[in-house]
């Protein structure tokens, strides 16, 4: 791969690839190095891709793969996080309150979730990305929705609006 | 949710975003790869060792892809077989050796995780997990999200074509995502009063087949009256209503030998004192109890009876230990055999499993449906 290549792929999806290992990990120090290990395999990478999506594709698998062995390891488990303060209600929009919901839903159903809505990506290829069936898919979006809804009405969102 | 959820999600990731600059970035990629060039480190090499460190498993044993050789259950110990305290359960582990494991589908592994029992029984737990590391649980689908799992296990025989009675006391899924499976074997055969045969360095093998999540089974049957076994793994029928399940058929074959801990029995020879005893197929029964043996895993009760009528419709069965406790007992249902009848419980503690161990130093009697006899 050649260094404008590899320049243009980070700018493209650099931060997709850090929002999914974040999702994962929560944690920006870890999603920063899950990010990092998954460019290096890129760029040391000597197969071919036929489009953009494709990379994508590949590269938020890396990063999966990457934050389950992460998270997997005896290292991880006995390390003691650092704190870290994700965003709250401080922010103008309360996104920094739905972020804290979201990181509250159960690591599975909050990733499926953020692939749904955010990467916006279709049930089929989300079960094809995390080598789940379809029905599994469907079924982690709707625990993840109903979670995310308990958590934000206790945090004082009105129930008919969600 | 009538709010928009890519709205919600667009507005919650718009402040998670990296820390660094993008060049920053690039750099350390490249400075990273320039240092693993020159170094000739290979990123993969590292984690097999790691893995294979990690599973205590040597180099010769990973390239024959099998598990043989002696297991150690000391170091899982915890995870599967439950004890009253560790210590008591480390004094009762056995050792398998020379344990072979087989499965049909090569993306799913078997392994023996350790085993515990007196020289009758065997109390075995099975790991089943994904060859690419991954959680099998997210390989098949469970709507109702039961962790309990429903397995169906063809058998299990020991050397010399001996059947043996088998039973999967319980399975579940792990937090790991793997499936595990506590099966108890002994040695008193179905349907006969025959002396138990010594399990103690003979061979065994436990056939298995298929896990379905216990809740979605129970209500698929019952709403839909169908057969429960497809031809397809991971899923049942077809359908968005259909649930899943992971057909597997595997065996674990091993030679158990006991510690000596664990051979250490108790019991009462024959009583004069009546009891009443619900046994499946004769009902209610009058019985003298012959004997009753209790080893660290299970208890086996021998009894003749004369019918009876009472209103007794399920047994309370319970070891008593020295400082009052109660520990209760399953009764399976009994075996009659003419006018005799024989049974072997295993005990339970309410919300941990049922295939336990106890501290058998402490138990002092044991209570039939409300008649106590007392144990040396």
């Amino acid at each position: 791969m050649t260094d404008t290549e590899f320049s243009r792929l980070v700018v493209l999806f650099r931060d997709n690839i850090f929002r999914v290992s974040f999702c994962y990990m929560k944690s920006y120090a870890d999603a920063d190095d899950v990010t990092q290990d998954a460019f290096l395999k890129l760029y040391s990478y000597g197969g071919c891709f036929c489009s953009d999506e494709e990379v994508k594709a590949w590269l938020i698998r890396v990063a999966i793969n990457r934050c389950k062995d992460l998270l997997k390891s005896r290292w991880y488990r006995l390390s003691e996080p650092i704190d870290e303060e994700l965003p709250t209600e401080d922010d103008n929009d309360g996104g920094g309150t739905v972020l804290a919901a979201i990181m509250r839903i159960k690591p599975r159903n909050r990733c499926v979730l953020y692939m749904h809505y955010y990467e916006e990506y279709s049930v089929r290829e989300i079960a094809k990305l995390l080598h789940i069936s379809e029905s599994a898919v469907t079924t982690r979006l709707m625990r993840g929705r109903r979670q995310l809804k308990d958590l934000l009405i206790k945090e004082g969102y009105n129930e008919t609006e969600l | 949710m009538k709010q928009n959820c890519n709205d919600l999600f667009k507005k919650a990731f718009s402040h998670v975003a990296p820390t660094t600059d993008n060049d920053s970035f690039e750099r350390s990629v490249k400075e990273r790869v320039e240092h693993m060039e020159k170094t000739g480190r290979h990123a993969k090499k590292p984690l097999i060792i790691a893995l294979a460190a990690v599973l205590g498993i040597s180099a010769a044993t990973v390239s024959v892809g099998a598990v043989t050789g002696l297991i150690d259950f000391n170091e899982i110990f915890g995870h599967s077989i439950q004890t009253e305290d560790e210590a008591l359960g480390s004094a009762l582990v056995g050792t398998a050796e020379n344990v072979q494991t087989t499965s049909s589908d090569s993306d799913y592994i078997v392994n023996l995780r350790g085993v515990t029992g007196t020289e009758y029984t065997v109390l075995a737990n099975i790991e089943i997990s994904r060859a690419d590391g991954g959680r099998v649980e997210d390989y098949f689908i469970n709507p109702l999200g039961d962790t309990n799992l429903e397995g169906f296990m063809t058998g299990a025989c020991a050397e010399g074509e001996n059947v043996i009675k088998a039973r999967s006391s319980n399975c579940y899924v792990g937090e790991n995502g793997s499936v595990y499976v506590n099966m108890q074997l002994m040695t008193d055969s179905g349907g006969s009063i025959s002396e138990p045969q010594k399990i103690t360095d003979r061979r065994m093998t436990i056939n298995g087949s298929d896990f379905f999540p216990a809740a979605n089974l129970f209500e698929y049957m019952s709403e839909k009256g169908v057969s429960y076994k497809g031809d397809n793994r991971d899923e049942l029928g077809g359908g968005a209503d259909a649930i899943a399940a992971l057909l597997l058929d595997w065996s674990v074959e091993f030679t158990y030998i006991p510690s000596e801990a664990s051979t250490i029995t108790k019991g009462c020879a024959e009583q004069t004192e009546t009891c009443e005893i619900y046994v499946y197929g004769v009902g209610v029964s009058n019985c003298t109890i012959n004997s009753i043996t209790l080893s660290s895993t299970s208890m086996i009760m021998r009894g003749s009876y004369a019918d009876s009528d009472s209103s007794i419709t399920e047994n309370d069965i319970y070891v008593i230990k020295s400082d009052g406790t109660r520990i209760n007992t399953t009764f399976s249902c009994g075996y009659s055999d003419g006018d005799s009848f024989s049974d072997e419980f295993v005990y339970c503690v309410s919300g941990l499993s049922d295939t336990i161990a106890i501290d058998l130093s402490d138990v002092t009697a044991v209570s039939i449906n409300g008649v106590v006899y007392t144990i040396n």
